[in-house]
């Protein structure tokens, strides 16, 4: 069972990754500090999942080499569910990976990160129209709090239970 | 549920799909430009297919998608998010103040000059204050007469406390310069800088101060592509050559790779500058800082015309300015400075072993007379400069901190320091980083990479010390 962290540069992933698995990795405000992948693995309902901490990317096309390592992670191995964390401040640049992401035959969830600066900003995002017009499940966290991690917790057990079996390589 | 995109586009997509039996995402990846997917298209249904589009809209296909791709997304999102107007943040505005160049500049200044003086001021009090009585004092009575219960006299003695009758600083024993300089001299400035340092950069200040020098590099011919590998390097070089992945084609990755190496100090080696020419006062820091800028600047140039190849523009993204969280801070400094004593440390123990074998075996002795031409008639510098150019190709921070006794003893006067210090940046990437060169550049051009750092290394040194020559 093999869990995909995807998402643009500087959205957050690193900390999602450190609130599910416990391992400390390296985090930095500025986009790129993660370039090879980590590999971490939580517990859920008592399966062990891999979670692959993936480097940010903007587009499934890539165009430097960790966009490369990005879209080599996704499409060479097996991966059951992707976590596609999403900069709540920035949702329409976010939206484009979400939109290439979801045509995937993997089952996807979209985590709007940062909700906090974005009701900061006067930014209000109704997730219930966004989980209808991308017919994905949206959640939306604060990672570097915890608000909301909980949350997404549930929505991934949610459909690991659902696929123990099965999975798909790209 | 479908997303769908414009009819012709779709035309094309379903009429590729019932050609081909490939899915549709893959058809559309493929068509998006993803050059793995495109391959499984072939080129004649391809051309087919997208005919009529491409036509439609005058654009290649990769184009159109793109366009089409940012449509949808942006419909979604002006369809489930309200944005209420407000006036910009206390943060965003600071955010603005520090990137124009008219506010930015002098706040950089601001910045750096404010973090030098902290820094001097904790860093020098932890080394005077704390260390150098506690190594002086106690540690130094113990770990002598401890050594000479077990080894009286002969080589081990020597190796491990230096020959008797010279200095505590100077002695060159694994446990008393071994353990003083990495310890006393190099950690507590790594500590303060370190912090400092994290602190930027969990604020987000980095990034714009980086952004600050782009505009001025732009003005001077040279292209913005280089600002997140610079960035990380000042940190270390490791993850700097990394992050040279971020570059597109080989012949900016060679380029970058070598500047790094030549130009950029990592902050443990900084802050050993800082902590070694600090004290003759700020100017001189800003001396070597300016050689280095300068060298960085016109090795880019040069080498931009030598090497043959593209350097396409890439456009960063700057963050907003966060709030830093204790915990993360806490977290990255304890494991920068886990690293830094598991790392550190052994390199300073085999450095000086192989200094004290070389010592015993006559060979120091050797090669002093042999490089004395280069080191006392070219650069100007004493034997004992020897030392730390030896240790120099293992860590720079440590090479660097071994100035300190030399200073203190007057071995060495603040221009043959600052020669030093200048060589020590630029001649060779630090072990580790070397392995990191060799991985990520290939034996072939690594070697050209590190013979020009060593050309740039004692060309610049000489001419450092004709310059002081002159004046002095």
């Amino acid at each position: 069972m093999r869990i995909l962290l995807m998402g643009n540069p500087n959205v957050g992933k690193s900390v999602i990754f450190n609130r599910l698995t416990g391992i400390k990795v390296v985090i930095s405000n500025y986009p790129g500090t993660t370039i090879e992948f980590l590999e971490g693995s939580m517990m859920v309902d008592g399966t062990k999942v891999r979670i692959i901490d993936v480097p940010g990317a903007y587009s499934l096309v890539p165009s430097d080499k960790a966009e490369e390592v990005a879209v080599t992670i996704l499409m060479k191995e097996k991966n059951h569910l992707i976590v596609d964390v999403v900069d709540a401040t920035n949702l329409e640049r976010n939206l484009y990976l979400a939109l290439q992401l979801r045509e995937l035959p993997i089952p996807i969830i979209v985590d709007l990160n940062m909700i906090d600066l974005a009701r900061e900003r006067g930014i209000n995002i109704n997730k219930d129209a966004l989980a209808e017009a991308l017919g994905v499940p949206v959640v939306s966290s604060v990672a570097i709090s915890g608000e909301g991690v909980q949350e997404l917790r549930g929505v991934i057990g949610k459909i690991v239970k659902e696929r123990v079996t099965g999975g798909n390589t790209v | 549920m479908e997303i769908q995109f414009e009819p012709r586009i779709e035309k094309a997509i379903k009429s590729i799909e019932q050609r081909t039996n490939l899915p549709r995402w893959q058809v559309i990846l493929g068509l998006e430009g993803n050059k793995d997917f495109r391959k499984k298209i072939p080129s004649h249904i391809l051309k087919e297919s997208i005919r009529e589009v491409e036509k439609d809209h005058r654009e290649p296909i990769e184009l159109i998608m793109l366009k089409a791709r940012f449509g949808q997304a942006g419909s979604i999102a002006s369809l489930t998010q309200q944005v209420h107007h407000r006036h910009p943040t206390l943060l965003e505005k600071l955010g603005d103040a520090t990137v124009k160049p008219l506010t930015g500049l002098p706040i950089a200044v601001a910045v750096l000059w404010g973090m030098f003086k902290l820094f001097i001021t904790v860093a020098g009090f932890i080394t005077d204050g704390v260390m150098v009585p506690f190594f002086e004092g106690p540690y130094d009575a113990f770990i002598r007469s401890a050594v000479k219960r077990i080894f009286p006299g002969g080589f081990m003695h020597d190796m491990l406390i230096g020959a008797p009758g010279t200095g505590y600083l100077e002695s060159f024993g694994v446990l008393t310069t071994g353990i003083f300089v990495p310890i006393g001299i190099v950690l507590p400035a790594v500590l303060i800088f370190y912090i400092i340092l994290t602190l930027l950069e969990d604020l987000g200040y980095l990034p714009r101060l980086a952004v600050l020098v782009d505009t001025v590099f732009h003005r001077m011919g040279l292209h913005g592509y280089s600002i997140v590998p610079v960035i990380m390097s000042f940190g270390c070089n490791i993850p700097g050559v990394m992050a040279t992945r971020v570059l597109s084609t080989h012949k900016q990755r060679f380029m970058m790779l070598t500047m790094l190496g030549v130009s950029i100090p990592c902050m443990a080696q900084t802050a050993v500058i800082l902590n070694i020419v600090g004290p003759f006062g700020l100017g001189w820091v800003v001396l070597i800082y300016l050689i280095l800028m300068s060298i960085f600047v016109s090795m880019g140039a040069l080498l931009n015309r030598l090497i043959r190849g593209e350097t396409p523009e890439i456009a960063i993204e700057i963050p907003p300015y966060r709030m830093p969280r204790l915990s993360n801070l806490l977290m990255k400094i304890r494991l920068r400075i886990g690293q830094f004593l598991l790392e550190a440390i052994p390199w300073v123990f085999v450095g000086i072993i192989i200094v004290n074998v070389l010592y015993a075996l006559g060979i120091t002795e050797f090669m002093s007379r042999v490089s004395s031409p280069l080191l006392g008639r070219w650069l100007g510098l004493p034997e004992e400069a020897i030392y730390p150019l030896i240790i120099g190709f293992l860590r720079k921070d440590v090479a660097t901190g071994l100035l300190a006794p030399l200073r203190d003893a007057n071995v060495m006067n603040l221009y043959q320091i600052v020669t030093t210090v200048t060589i020590l940046v630029i001649y060779f990437p630090c072990a580790a980083t070397f392995v990191v060169f060799l991985k990520e550049l290939g034996i072939r051009d690594t070697l050209k990479s590190t013979t020009i750092m060593l050309i740039f290394a004692f060309g610049v040194g000489g001419l450092l010390h004709l310059l002081f020559s002159f004046f002095a």
